[in-house]
């Protein structure tokens, strides 16, 4: 145990965080709070196999945003895929262990303060993932108090701040609201989680990096 | 359990103290990038076909491979305590490695030479596509080489982002060829990286050659190792 909170200590942070997020309202009681780490890479290039061989690096165009957000206090300054193996398997499980979110393709020629971007059942201005993680359970925890989740997603992200490059920053609002699909039960948790955040943007080729190595 | 621990603790002190297996000492570099896989180097003759059924492989083929990550590879290294397998997996994927693959042993011979022209298969530094059209390449030799990934600081960004040239001319000349039991294989090797006229113009180009020395190890300890250690995904051949 003393040696795993050693390694950990080489890229987690103390629990002050990287970014600022701040969690209001839940899941009928229900905690999701992805509030350790946010962090923002434009993604501005794009590899490609060139006919003949090899591999170009080339202009996206019209570069997108991703937006990431993990319970645990990590630092995507460092180079992950440069950690040692088994630190690298430890950084997944925690980070897979607390809830995340990720919001993709978000065009950055939008985004400026006071837009108000939307992903529901109609409308997609963006790519989400929302992931709940997994919090400890008791040996005499049953599946009878089990509350799934409202799978019934629609997500408002409304921009306060936005320097789209990068060291830059975006900050904002997401609302997450989850309500109860036709098929769940009478108990299935809904309400609505508002994440505020304040997001350095990275410098792509570690934010992008650090992404995969985490599996996103 | 005990030797459990003991393999572990010696594979640590390999991996992390470059104490290594064989020889291989490399000079020059690819326009500032050394490459030198000079941990473990080994080599094998492949006798023996495993699926669907065990029998003579007809020609047997002869492999040597090296990598800057330091283990022992006539150690089952299937039988590592989880995390450390892990750390040498991801040692050997991010380091300097290669591997010659030669078809028939009879080909196998001191004097004798080869070449192999290679592509970059993607942006991690594998040269590990064959150009079927160059001409000079041996038949029946196949190379096959990465170079390390580069560590990115927190704002490494794609104006400075200098690409590998991505065609390589690899050369082996072999020296000593003993593949009897306890025998070695011990040549030199130059890798050549060029620049392709679809390559940017500040692509990586230079060369890098040396000796190596690679000891026989045992068929089946050596191909258990491949697949423990996700070799021949890495080195794209087939098993």
């Amino acid at each position: 145990m003393r040696a795993r909170a050693a390694a950990l200590a080489l890229y987690f942070a103390t629990g002050c965080g990287y970014g600022a997020v701040s969690v209001e309202g839940s899941f009928d009681g229900e905690r999701f709070a992805p509030t350790g780490t946010v962090f923002a890479v434009v993604d501005a290039h794009v590899e490609e196999a060139r006919p003949g061989g090899g591999v170009a690096v080339i202009d996206r165009g019209d570069p997108t945003l991703q937006l990431f957000f993990c319970q645990p206090a990590i630092d995507p300054d460092v180079d992950f895929a440069g950690l040692g193996g088994s630190e690298i398997a430890q950084l997944r499980d925690e980070v897979a262990r607390g809830d995340r979110v990720v919001l993709r393709d978000l065009s950055t020629s939008t985004l400026a303060a006071g837009v108000r971007l939307v992903a529901d059942a109609g409308r997609t201005d963006f790519a989400l993932l929302v992931l709940a993680g997994n919090p400890p359970i008791a040996a005499s925890d049953s599946y009878a108090e089990l509350r799934p989740l409202g799978r019934q997603m629609s997500t408002l992200l409304t921009i306060e701040r936005a320097t789209v490059e990068e060291g830059g920053q975006v900050a904002g609002a997401l609302a997450i609201a989850r309500d109860r699909a036709a098929d769940q039960p009478a108990n299935t948790a809904t309400g609505s989680v508002t994440l505020r955040f304040d997001a350095p943007i990275l410098h792509e080729r570690i934010g992008e990096s650090n992404l995969r190595v985490l599996g996103f | 359990m005990r030797t459990r621990a003991i393999a572990g603790a010696l594979t640590a002190a390999l991996v992390l103290g470059g104490c290594g297996y064989g020889d291989v000492a490399f000079s020059g570099d690819f326009g500032g990038r050394a490459f030198r896989p000079d941990g473990t180097a080994f080599g094998l003759v492949d006798a023996l076909e495993r699926l669907p059924e065990l029998k003579p492989r007809d020609p047997a083929r002869v492999i040597a491979v090296a990598s800057f990550a330091a283990f022992d590879p006539t150690a089952d290294q299937e039988q590592l305590p989880g995390s450390e397998l892990t750390d040498l997996r991801h040692a050997i994927e991010v380091s300097d490695w290669f591997s010659f693959w030669w078809r028939d042993r009879q080909q196998v011979v001191a004097g004798s030479a080869f070449a192999d022209v290679v592509l970059i298969g993607d942006s991690d530094g594998r040269y590990v596509d064959s150009d079927s059209t160059a001409t000079g390449r041996s038949d029946g030799f196949q190379a096959r080489f990465g170079v390390a990934r580069e560590s990115l600081s927190a704002s490494a960004s794609y104006a400075d982002y200098r690409p590998l040239g991505t065609r390589a001319v690899v050369t082996v000349h072999l020296a000593e060829v003993d593949l009897g039991t306890g025998g070695q294989l011990r040549g030199n090797a130059t890798f050549k990286i060029e620049r392709l006229d679809s390559d940017p113009a500040d692509a990586a180009t230079g060369s890098v050659s040396g000796e190596f020395s690679a000891p026989l190890v045992g068929e089946r300890i050596a191909e258990k190792n491949f697949d423990t250690l996700d070799l021949y995904g890495q080195f794209e051949v087939s098993r």
